[in-house]
């Protein structure tokens, strides 16, 4: 194995390598784990904070976009301080900030059709913490193709949910999706509105699956779909099948390259 | 009869179908997906399938933001 644990940093997660389940074999484990997070906004705050903190060793990070004051009541990794900065500059700091030893992998622009694949071949793990459709879509194809395992989060609202989709073992986000909603039809975040602690629920829920799936400890959300409506308080598992007729790992796909989409939203952003 | 939707039982009329369960409860078609007894129907299908009694439903949102 590459990376040891390093005497002065037993300390700093003696509280997770005294859980029977991590130890120092799988605080090892985590130090030479590889971890891309795609979107560093209310979904990638707090999934990034955590797998920092817990020491995964290399962490991607991706987000084209720049700190804007409408980010700041759910992107918690973004401060007054950052307005105008790119967000991966903002939020690579703040995780050296809080993990020094982790090794941060910049992409500061669009994930596109053309890019990703080089992109997620590098990583164990991907976690979507998009803001649209067509960033899903790609990613989860992408992740199907590569044989990469991604925890998918999204939320809306007061609503959020979330998959852990196991190329080859679990069912995949087509067969829940098959394909992208309709045109004009899907309100987005700026339009809709969340509430920041809605996306730290889902978010923190993708950094625990993201860490389990690199340790391969107890039963992760594979072949299960969690919803969560915050303003009833309500979680709820959904048991989630493989679909036979999926396009993308169905019996006789219809999805062998990648898609890039183009759905319009029902209204435009306002910031 | 008695069916089970998103975990709760409801009591609907005899010959609904998906749709026409979706348009009782006031759900937008083209803003969900669902799940008919743990299996996934394709969309065009969903005016031509049948509830029955127990039958489980699950109607799941399109969610995307993040």
């Amino acid at each position: 194995m590459g990376i040891m644990i390093d005497k002065n940093d037993i300390l700093r997660y003696s509280r997770q390598i005294i859980l029977k389940e991590i130890g120092y074999e799988g605080q090892e484990k985590l130090l030479n784990s590889k971890v891309l997070v795609v979107g560093t906004g209310g979904l990638g705050s707090p999934a990034l904070y955590y797998l920092a903190a817990s020491g995964v060793g290399t962490l991607g990070i991706a987000d084209f976009d720049l700190v804007g004051i409408s980010n700041l009541q759910r992107q918690s990794l973004h401060f007054t301080e950052d307005l105008g900065r790119k967000k991966v500059d903002s939020a690579g700091e703040k995780l050296k900030k809080v993990n020094p030893g982790v090794k941060i992998i910049k992409y500061p622009y669009r994930i596109d059709a053309d890019n990703i694949e080089e992109i997620v071949q590098q990583y164990d793990v991907v976690v979507d913490a998009v803001d649209n459709f067509p960033a899903r879509y790609l990613i989860s194809d992408c992740c199907y193709f590569k044989r990469k395992p991604l925890i998918e989060g999204a939320v809306l609202g007061f609503e959020g949910i979330l998959m852990t989709i196991i190329p080859g073992k679990s069912p995949c986000y087509r067969c829940l999706y098959p394909m992208p909603p309709k045109d004009g039809v899907i309100p987005t975040c700026s339009d809709s509105g969340i509430l920041g602690a809605v996306a730290g629920v889902i978010g923190s829920l993708q950094a625990l699956e993201t860490i389990k799936v690199l340790l391969g400890i107890g039963q992760t959300l594979s072949g299960r779909i969690l919803t969560f409506d915050g303003l009833s308080l309500n979680f709820r598992e959904i048991d989630w099948k493989r679909r036979p007729t999926c396009p993308l790992c169905g019996e006789n796909p219809v999805i062998k390259e990648l898609v890039q989409y183009d759905i319009k939203c029902r209204l435009k952003a306002v910031d | 009869m008695k069916v089970k939707v998103n975990g709760k039982e409801v009591n609907i009329d005899e010959n609904m179908t998906i749709l026409s369960l979706l348009r009782w409860k006031g759900v937008d078609p083209s803003l969900v997906v669902v799940e008919h007894n743990y299996e996934i129907p394709e969309r065009e299908k969903w005016g031509s399938v049948f509830l029955k009694e127990n039958d489980n439903i699950e109607i799941v949102k399109f969610i995307g933001g993040g």
